[in-house]
């Protein structure tokens, strides 16, 4: 008995999971039939979550009650920035991508040295530097339109036997972001700073640079998830990136990411983008009355921390 | 009793040099970037448009910002805690809901609900005390709790705010604008509740350190609950007051509190570690935000750079902030 409570605390993906499975049947049984379809478009829809999420999860490990509270902005503003430059021709498509991506990573190295230089809390660094971006949203919208490129467009929207491109990315995204996390010096000094800053610090990592760098991960993501959303949208629009605050924050508690810093979880974020992505799909099948979606989420959000709380006190 | 606790034990409470007994003053120094901010926006408002130092004026600006004072309170109390509220904009968005919908048509059902609403609050407090849950992420999920209720209450923005509202925020009072009263009246009870009654001590010393509480055989749940009800009670007045400003109410409209009370309460000298919260603070940098959108206005600076000067004074006020406290900690 002891056993499997160990292994539920210390594999919370596994929740996330079955609870997805679980929610995959209830979406099958209120549409009378089981679709692999069904499930394919929802993790197309949580992939855009799940790369957001990544980079929160990297901020969140580093520790100190971080988070970037400005990533919102920064999706909106990658799609803008690589909207602006295609403006709808092929021609661009790869010099578009990689200024969506470079702005995403300029408000990140912003984020880092505010932090990092002027010691200011990372909340609020993150809110100041989001309100900045916005203001450049603003200005770009009045422009423009953003309008991607058309053979993005179409590659954004393409399946292959039901499974999309942007899912194929995101996975991709997933199986490198773990190997950095896991394998790598950065991801090492990742999570001993999550765990203990002063400790990381006597131990000789070094942490400003540490802090700069997993702000510019964060915001790459952001970027990425932006760029892709201005194809997969058709365009983009200054109120695009608002479900990116918090719906990535929770798919990354979720999953078992510690809020406090320290312990990450790739499988998690992954698992928790899905599940709040098929809530949200299963409530608009049972065609509930507009709110009830949200109050489900928040109510899942909150269960799910205190379950999580339980189960770790207890074995 | 309380007294002679502190006087006996003041080194349980907080760090000794710059703790809970400097936040005893109605004017601390970590409230004077706030108070700078404040002072040169109000000048700068005068300077650029005279007119407004009218008392009608006065009384468009300020009330205006009475919702965002109640936020920036909402948000130092839960700070002082040594948490974060993520969701305290759409608290106060189905506070709107409820005041100008419920509370029109069924006066003791609207005023259950506000009531429940703060319950609902000290039940935050109790879930993030007993499972030791961070508050970002439970006030995280709330916010959505909230956002779901008022949506449900409300789909599509509208209703009235009640007569009796009206009447208490059309009321025309000697001397100053009745909102300069309502600010003063709210930052003052707020600053006597912390910092003057007994168990604003407690509720401090909790933020500070709450192994001390503990030491001194206090409850940290009753700290902590209590310092949440507080906030939900700045959360229904805000609620409130934006029902009295708006005559209606959308569950949307208010969710830009959330953020703009944080920066407020933090340029009003907050710290996230806990314990040090200045009320007096918060509401010059709720204001100080509130009258700068005003001021970007009367410049005829584009409102699509406003969100921009509002980030780099952030910026700026904690550089400042930064620099009075070396100065500061070495006396």
């Amino acid at each position: 008995m002891r056993r499997p409570g160990v292994w539920l605390a210390t594999n919370q993906w596994s929740w996330a999971a079955a609870g997805s499975l679980i929610l995959w049947l209830i979406a099958s049984l209120l549409s009378h039939h089981i679709s692999t379809g069904l499930l394919l478009i929802n993790m197309t829809l949580a992939s855009f979550l799940v790369l957001v999420g990544l980079g929160q999860m990297v901020v969140v490990t580093s520790g100190d009650g971080s988070f970037d509270l400005s990533l919102p902005y920064v999706v909106t503003l990658s799609a803008f920035v690589s909207g602006v430059v295609m403006s709808g021709s092929n021609g661009k498509l790869f010099v578009a991508i990689l200024a969506g991506i470079g702005a995403a990573i300029v408000v990140g190295l912003c984020n880092g040295m505010i932090i990092g230089a002027l010691k200011v809390p990372p909340v609020i660094a993150t809110l100041a530097t989001g309100y900045i971006a916005y203001s450049i949203i603003l200005e770009l919208s009045g422009t423009s339109e953003g309008l991607p490129a058309r053979g993005f467009r179409s590659f954004a929207l393409a399946q292959f036997h039901g499974i999309s491109p942007v899912t194929i990315i995101a996975i991709g995204f997933c199986l490198l972001m773990f190997v950095v996390l896991a394998r790598s010096r950065f991801g090492y000094y990742l999570a001993a700073m999550g765990q203990g800053r002063r400790a990381a610090r006597l131990a000789g990592i070094p942490v400003t640079r540490m802090v700069l760098l997993s702000f510019a991960l964060s915001a790459l993501m952001g970027g990425v998830a932006g760029v892709l959303l201005d194809g997969f949208d058709g365009g983009a629009f200054f109120s695009m990136g608002d479900p990116y605050l918090l719906g990535p924050l929770g798919a990354v508690v979720i999953g078992g990411t510690l809020i406090s810093g320290g312990r990450w979880s790739v499988a998690g974020t992954m698992a928790g983008g899905l599940f709040l992505t098929l809530l949200v799909t299963v409530m608009e099948i049972s065609k509930l009355p507009i709110g009830y979606e949200d109050l489900a989420e928040g109510l899942v959000v909150i269960g799910f921390v205190i379950a999580a709380s339980v189960v770790r006190v207890s074995p | 009793m309380l007294t002679t606790e502190e006087s006996q034990t003041p080194r349980r409470f907080g760090e000794p040099a710059n703790g809970a007994r400097r936040g005893q003053a109605l004017f601390e120094v970590s409230a004077l970037p706030a108070f700078l901010f404040c002072a040169v926006v109000v000048v700068l408002i005068a300077i650029t448009e005279p007119d407004t130092m009218s008392a009608f004026g006065i009384e468009l600006l300020l009330t205006a910002a009475i919702p965002a004072v109640f936020a920036a309170l909402a948000q130092c109390f839960i700070i002082l805690a040594g948490d974060i509220d993520l969701g305290l904009g759409s608290a106060m968005g189905l506070a709107n809901v409820v005041a100008a919908t419920l509370l029109v048509s069924h006066l003791a059902e609207g005023v259950a609900a506000l009531v429940g609403l703060i319950a609902a609050y000290a039940a935050i407090g109790w879930l993030v005390e007993t499972f030791h849950v961070p508050a970002v992420i439970v006030t995280l999920g709330a916010s959505f709790v909230w956002l779901g209720i008022a949506l449900i209450m409300q789909p599509e923005p509208g209703g009235t705010a009640p007569n009796w509202l009206s009447r208490i925020y059309g009321l025309v009072l000697p001397v100053v604008p009745e909102p300069v009263y309502i600010v003063i009246a709210a930052t003052g009870v707020a600053y006597w509740i912390i910092s003057r009654t007994g168990y604003g001590v407690v509720m401090r010393a909790f933020g500070n350190r709450p192994s001390a509480l503990t030491q001194v055989g206090r409850s940290r749940l009753r700290a902590r609950m209590g310092l949440y009800s507080l906030a939900g009670i700045c959360v229904v007045l805000g609620g409130l007051a934006v029902t009295a400003v708006s005559f209606g109410s959308d569950a949307n409209a208010s969710a830009t509190y959330t953020l703009s009370s944080i920066a407020a309460a933090v340029i009003g000298g907050a710290e996230f570690s806990g314990g040090v919260a200045s009320p007096t603070g918060a509401v010059l940098g709720g204001l100080a935000l509130a009258f700068m959108s005003s001021l970007l206005s009367f410049l005829n600076v584009s409102t699509n750079y406003q969100s921009a000067v509002l980030g780099l004074c952030l910026v700026a006020v904690f550089g400042l902030r930064r620099v009075l406290k070396r100065g500061g900690g070495d006396s």
